[in-house]
């Protein structure tokens, strides 16, 4: 068998394992979508029924409009920007400055980095919200561009990992040049982890998108976020979870992600190459 | 140059330093404000006997340590968490890299399946309840009607009640997309030349894998495995939003889970709000927080052994 | 702590002054659900902003509200679920008497308040409906009253329920349990009954009146009466999830009791009168669903019902704008918000001038009205300790149930657990207060 033929039943045989994991893993958003089509006296009712009668569309409006689904997509987008520039800068300087000024103390530093993953965030949620409150800086979204100072820490050792596999020889010959610490940076380092940026700026997107302690600690309802309504708005008068209508407003939560996993997914890739590229 | 080096004052080392500090500062400060600070409170809290109305505080000492110790119901939640973040790691690692494995050759439809195994990572954990707990219902889920339907079972089973841990796994199982993510990346910065070489000379897929990728990606793997423990001992809400128990709407978070799936996190979020036990809750995270610490440090001592560029790096 | 508080002040505060925002003077923050303080209502207060009073909501959530407390800064206003935990937050200086706002306010009168239904807003330390005033009730409820599903009975061949005279608890269990069906698997695919989840502490309260007896042991309410006779009363709601005539952790039901109700899965609540506003969204309502007073013990016997405490609105005791937000509290008891619970009926209002405003167009509400008036007669607090708080029950009820109906303790040894499990939370509660 050539090489040629080989890699085809290969491709063919992988093409299989995944259709069937991403049919098994359609199956709970599936379910999602029918859900949310359905009209709530049909959710529990026998005998079970896997389409709706009539695919109530309504839910789509009432998803939008029982919660103010707008201000808070816009809270939620101001929170998320506010604490992503930050997060993404400030774990790429850390992880710069860890991976290429290693001075006698950096090693502890870097364990302390380690260690904070290992804060529950209780730890310094609770406390923080009571010092905070005492200050008088609660419902600040200026505490979101503070949060993100201090990093992501896995980010951070992401960045670590990403300069460490650029030669060291592409800053020697800059800063031979007379190129200041910054220049050398933002000229060189900086456009090199593109890939970590984009990684980076995925998943500070997402966690602060999803954040929910923060925000139902820190904000009252008028700053508050779609995460919190999503978690406990579709309810009706008496707190009955609705479903349906939840579902909707689950897919309108969850498009803003999926469409820039979609928008950088083309430069996510582009990133990859490049990166493996350099060998 | 050795000698002036080991002094410490050459320019070179001092320019490092000051670049290092230039750099991380950003990072300490938020870290001092938001960590820091917050955490030594804590810690301060839990040597008292502080609850939610503090009434007449006292400084207690290690009193809510030692009754923490004896109290069965929370450690079971340290053993509970601990199990989780076993089986939790080993899903979500295996299953990652089987995909990604899957997906780093070309194959037609690739971006397309990348996003959708991705996709269940980026629904946040609020929202992955809901659809959950609707998706695994006993009468009315869609599971339970599609299995019986193909005859699989002749029933629906209450899959949330009979196993709650199996419930929360299939969340690990479902959104295994994020540590997909982190191989693909990975695998391509192994260089397609060396595995050419190594066909050419004949090795054949398990050899490539054992002595090419698998070492140069190392990092990644511990990279991962070290993550995975630590945020799933630290899950927190998972027990609350797959709660076998009845829920109604903003009361998610008030309903205890049962104890084969109470979380520390879990746990202690329940003493501190519902309990209104705010220094035996602090304590109680302390201790995971220095749990979690120990089993890491040993974890990437031992790690550096088998890594590779880590070993590299420190020569 | 004190001095690293103050450092730590000394620290952050210069910091993030140039990051703080100036609040407006008089901006009352609400902490409550949006169901109970619908948004189309605080935006209308809010632009017509009287006396420059702006309403700012917050969520809910317990961890919160005591993190605010806990630094003296929790909303102004806060939703309690139950009336009752007055007697657990009041020792703890959580929230402000009100009576003197009471007393001068032209909204609220003293004399148009129902006593009944407000019992638990009143606390004087150690019983309800003496002392001073910490808040009202937004409305309240019969809780003990049955609702029921007319079709299922048809097909059963049981007759209606008669509105005015009681039936026993015992007959209702004879009822439920004829109407729990199961299907070919021996899985429970309807259910006779279901009340909210852990309101069977409520009801057993109601029938320890009904038979002169106390839920609580000693006068200081921190041990569990474990008489025999008060242990029948626990058994009575534990032998429902053995029997599996209640949702239990082998047959789970979808949802909470009222959904399952709404979707043909139950027959028989007692959810009370607010329910009933909550069924108009099933077509066919008034045909479909039926009404009956709170069940009694025995026969002709005397009758007790509750209001669970009623959910209500209290004061934060370190409010820094206590007249606005009183302004707020009236607004929200007797004024828009009030007049329109009143008339849709959610619930008896707080205020008896109110209550001409509940609906009684068709059968079906006037039915429902009549039980309600009727049953608030009989009204007494539940039998609760301010050791705990209300929903510090459910927990120990939940846990110990689940284990019973496995098989893995029997029924004597949850009644133990119960006992001692609270006993537990009592004495935590004691030791809170250095007692």
């Amino acid at each position: 068998m050539n090489i040629e033929a080989r890699n085809r039943l290969s491709a063919t045989f992988r093409f299989i394992v995944l259709a069937i994991f991403v049919v098994a893993f359609f199956l709970p958003l599936v379910s999602m979508v029918v859900t949310s089509l359905k009209r709530m006296d049909e959710l529990y009712h026998l005998p079970a029924k896997v389409f709706p009668e009539k695919p109530v569309w309504e839910n789509y409006v009432l998803a939008w409009t029982l919660v103010n689904f707008g201000k808070y997509l816009v809270n939620s987008l101001i929170l998320t920007i506010l604490y992503a520039v930050p997060a993404i800068m400030s774990s790429c300087f850390a992880g710069y400055a860890f991976s290429r000024f290693q001075v006698r103390e950096s090693r502890a530093f870097f364990l302390l980095v380690l260690s904070t993953l290992m804060i529950p965030v209780m730890v310094t949620i609770m406390p923080l919200y009571m010092v905070m409150s005492r200050v008088g800086f609660v419902n600040q979204r200026g505490l979101w561009f503070i949060w993100g100072l201090s990093g992501i820490p896995f980010i951070i050792f992401l960045f670590r990992q990403f300069f460490s596999t650029i030669p060291n020889s592409f800053e020697e010959s800059a800063r031979m040049d007379g190129a200041g610490r910054f220049q050398i940076f933002f000229r060189i380092m900086f456009p090199l982890v593109q890939t970590g940026v984009i990684v980076a700026g995925i998943f500070a997107f997402q966690w602060s998108w999803s954040e929910f302690l923060m925000p139902v600690l820190f904000l009252s309802d008028e700053k508050s976020t779609l995460a919190i309504k999503i978690a406990m708005s579709y309810a009706d008068q008496k707190e009955n979870v609705l479903y349906n209508i939840g579902m909707a407003g689950i897919v309108y939560y969850t498009l803003p992600l999926v469409f820039i996993f979609f928008a950088l997914q083309k430069r996510f890739v582009a990133g990859l190459l490049a990166g493996g590229l350099k060998g | 140059m050795a000698a002036i080096t080991r002094l410490g004052a050459s320019p070179l080392e001092r320019h490092k330093r000051v670049s290092f500090y230039i750099f991380l500062a950003p990072w300490l400060l938020g870290f001092l404000l938001l960590q820091v600070v917050p955490i030594a409170w804590g810690f301060v809290i839990s040597l008292t006997n502080r609850s939610a109305f503090p009434v007449e505080i006292k400084f207690v000492g290690l009193k809510n340590y030692i009754t923490l110790f004896k109290d069965t119901e929370v450690l079971s939640s340290y053993w509970v968490s601990f199990v989780y973040t076993v089986a939790n790691t080993l899903i979500g690692v295996v299953t990652g890299f089987i995909f990604a494995l899957l997906l780093d050759r070309e194959l037609p439809g690739r971006g397309f399946f990348r996003t959708i195994l991705y996709f269940p990572y980026m629904i946040p954990l609020v929202a992955v309840g809901w659809i959950f707990r609707i998706f695994l219902e006993r009468d009315t889920g869609f599971l339970n009607i599609l299995l019986v339907r193909l005859g699989l079972l002749s029933t629906g089973v209450p899959w949330m009640q009979q196993s709650p841990m199996g419930s929360i796994l299939l969340l690990s199982f479902w959104q295994a997309g994020w540590s997909m993510i982190i191989f693909l990346g990975a695998l391509s910065t192994v260089p397609r030349e060396l595995y050419e070489v190594a066909t050419i000379d004949g090795a054949g897929y398990g050899r490539r894998m054992r002595h090419i990728m698998l070492p140069l990606i190392s990092p990644f793997i511990f990279f991962q495995l070290v993550m995975s423990f630590i945020y799933a001992m630290q899950a927190f809400i998972q027990p609350y939003i797959m709660n076998p128990r009845v829920i109604r709407g903003n009361w998610v978070m008030l309903n205890p889970p049962p104890n084969d799936i109470f979380f520390v996190m879990s746990r202690a979020y329940y003493i501190i709000s519902g309990q209104h036990k705010f220094a035996y809750g602090m304590a109680m995270l302390w201790v995971l927080f220095a749990f979690v610490l120990v089993l890491t440090i040993l974890f990437v001592k031992f790690g550096g052994f088998w890594v590779y560029t880590e070993a590299d790096e420190k020569r | 702590m004190k001095i690293l508080r103050r450092l730590l002040i000394t620290i952050v505060l210069p910091l993030l002054l140039p990051v703080m925002g100036h609040a407006a003077p008089a901006t009352v923050k609400f902490m409550s659900s949006d169901a109970d303080l619908p948004a189309a209502f605080v935006e209308k207060f809010n632009k017509e902003n009287p006396d420059k009073i702006t309403i700012v909501r917050t969520e809910p959530d317990y961890t919160k509200m005591i993190a605010e407390a806990a630094s003296g800064n929790a909303s102004d206003l806060i939703n309690i679920g139950e009336g009752s935990d007055l007697a657990y937050y009041v020792p703890r200086g959580l929230f402000k008497d009100i009576t003197s706002y009471l007393q001068k306010s032209k909204v609220l009168k003293m004399s148009d308040i129902d006593l009944l239904g407000n019992v638990n807003y009143q606390f004087d330390g150690k019983d309800f409906g003496k002392g001073p005033w910490y808040g009202l009730t937004k409305d309240y409820n019969n809780i003990g009253a049955i609702t029921y599903n007319k079709e299922m009975f048809k097909a059963a061949g049981i007759p209606f329920l008669s509105e005015t005279v009681p039936i026993t608890y015992d007959e209702m269990y004879a009822l439920a349990k004829k109407l729990t069906k199961k299907d070919g698997s021996g899985k429970v695919t309807t259910w006779g009954y279901d009340i909210g989840t852990g309101w069977w502490k409520f009801l057993a309260s109601d029938m320890a009146y009904m038979s002169g007896l106390n839920v609580f042991k000693d006068a200081d309410k921190s041990i569990m009466n474990d008489d025999p006779k008060m242990s029948k009363i626990w058994k009575y709601f534990a032998q429902m999830f053995v029997d599996g005539v209640v949702p239990n952790v082998k047959n789970p039901a979808p949802s909470w009791a009222g959904a399952n109700f709404q979707s043909d899965r139950v027959a028989i609540v007692q959810l009370g009168y607010w329910f009933g506003a909550q069924l108009r969204s099933n077509p066919g309502f008034e045909k479909k669903y039926g009404w009956a007073p709170t069940p009694v013990l025995v026969k002709g016997g005397p009758r007790v019902t509750n209001t669970l405490g009623a959910t209500g609105v209290v004061m934060y005791a370190k409010t820094r704008v206590p007249d606005q937000a009183f302004k707020v509290f009236e607004w929200y008891i007797g004024g828009d918000y009030g007049r329109e619970r009143a008339t849709t009926g959610w619930g008896i209002p707080a205020l008896k001038s109110l209550e001409p405003l509940l609906p009684e167009a068709n059968a079906y509400d006037k039915s429902r009205k009549m039980i309600a008036l009727d049953d608030a007669k009989y009204f007494k607090p539940w039998q609760t300790s301010g050791w705990t708080t209300a929903p510090a029950w459910d927990p120990i009820w939940t846990k110990n149930a689940e284990a019973l109906v496995k098989g893995e303790i029997t029924m004597d040894k949850f009644v133990d657990n119960w006992y001692s499990g609270l006993n537990k939370l009592f004495a935590d509660g004691k030791a809170e207060l250095g007692r």
